[in-house]
């Protein structure tokens, strides 16, 4: 990880037009925006289209970037937008599909059962990936985006409702759903691996 | 339990569900949590379904393939300016 004063003087070299000052910028970031653009579209093809192109248009309009934010913030947005275009244009699952609220009156019926600490040891590490990730990919868009954002790349409520263009209340509760609906589907894979009885 | 969740708390609790799981939970919530160990139970799985996905977002690394063909693209469109500037 380096610090902002380097990435500055990364930054005013790939200005310059130093190729390879650039390719270290996508080194240094590259791995958290393609992890962004593979959960948001939810295939490999897709997310590589986004992340080439994301970098390639960083570049083209690299003048434009007046440093008011980092650069990775910068192209982290570029990368959103893309990936939603992206969704868009496949319209599949682009609906406000709707999902349930938590079932608070059965919860407090029903007796809970606690989780364990969940070790990726405990259960095959691959095969738990490939299950959390096609939990998410289950998840309607317009759920999915939220939940990324927020609980895996740690955007805030505000900023997430900025980018998305909805009120930050329907960001909390788009996100509730989503961690419910996950949490269910994490809770029956778990059962299945009798890992909960 | 039922009568429990009049409309306020409701708000609240779909707030804090909505919301940053690992700041404190305004009091009403912290009083509900205290005697009600159903909800307690709860958002701890909501606290590790979203720690193991936030391990998941971690793990991903670009395919070595895609980058070669990123880099390809950038020195490549180098060439092209300098190509433009003759």
């Amino acid at each position: 990880m380096v610090n902002r004063l380097e990435e500055d003087k990364i930054l005013q070299r790939a200005r310059q037009g130093d190729r390879d000052a650039f390719a270290e910028l996508v080194k240094m970031y590259g791995d958290r925006i393609y992890g962004l653009a593979l959960r948001m579209t939810g295939n490999e093809k897709d997310a590589e289209d986004v992340y080439q192109d994301t970098f390639l248009m960083a570049l083209r309009k690299l003048d434009q970037f007046k440093g008011e934010s980092s650069f990775f913030t910068w192209v982290y947005r570029i990368a959103i937008n893309m990936a939603i275009s992206k969704i868009k244009q496949r319209k599949k699952n682009f609906s406000e599909n709707g999902l349930e609220d938590p079932d608070f009156d059965r919860l407090h019926q029903e007796p809970q059962k606690s989780w364990p600490d969940i070790e990726l040891t405990q259960v095959d590490r691959e095969r738990f990936r490939k299950k959390l990730s096609k939990a998410l990919e289950k998840l309607p868009e317009i759920y999915r985006t939220v939940f990324i954002l927020r609980d895996m790349h740690g955007l805030s409520t505000e900023e997430t409702a900025r980018i998305l263009e909805i009120t930050p209340s329907n960001t909390k509760i788009r996100l509730m759903r989503a961690r419910n609906f996950l949490k269910n589907e994490l809770e029956s894979f778990l059962k299945e691996e009798g890992i909960l009885l | 339990m039922k009568g429990e969740h009049h409309s306020k708390l409701l708000k609240d609790i779909c707030d804090f569900l909505g919301g940053d799981l690992d700041s404190p939970p305004c009091s009403s919530i912290k009083e509900h949590l205290k005697k009600c160990k159903n909800c307690e139970i709860y958002v701890d799985k909501l606290k590790k379904t979203v720690t193991l996905y936030r391990k998941l977002s971690m793990d991903t690394k670009v395919p070595d393939r895609v980058n070669r063909e990123l880099f390809a693209k950038i020195y490549f469109s180098k060439d092209k300016d300098k190509g433009r500037e003759k």
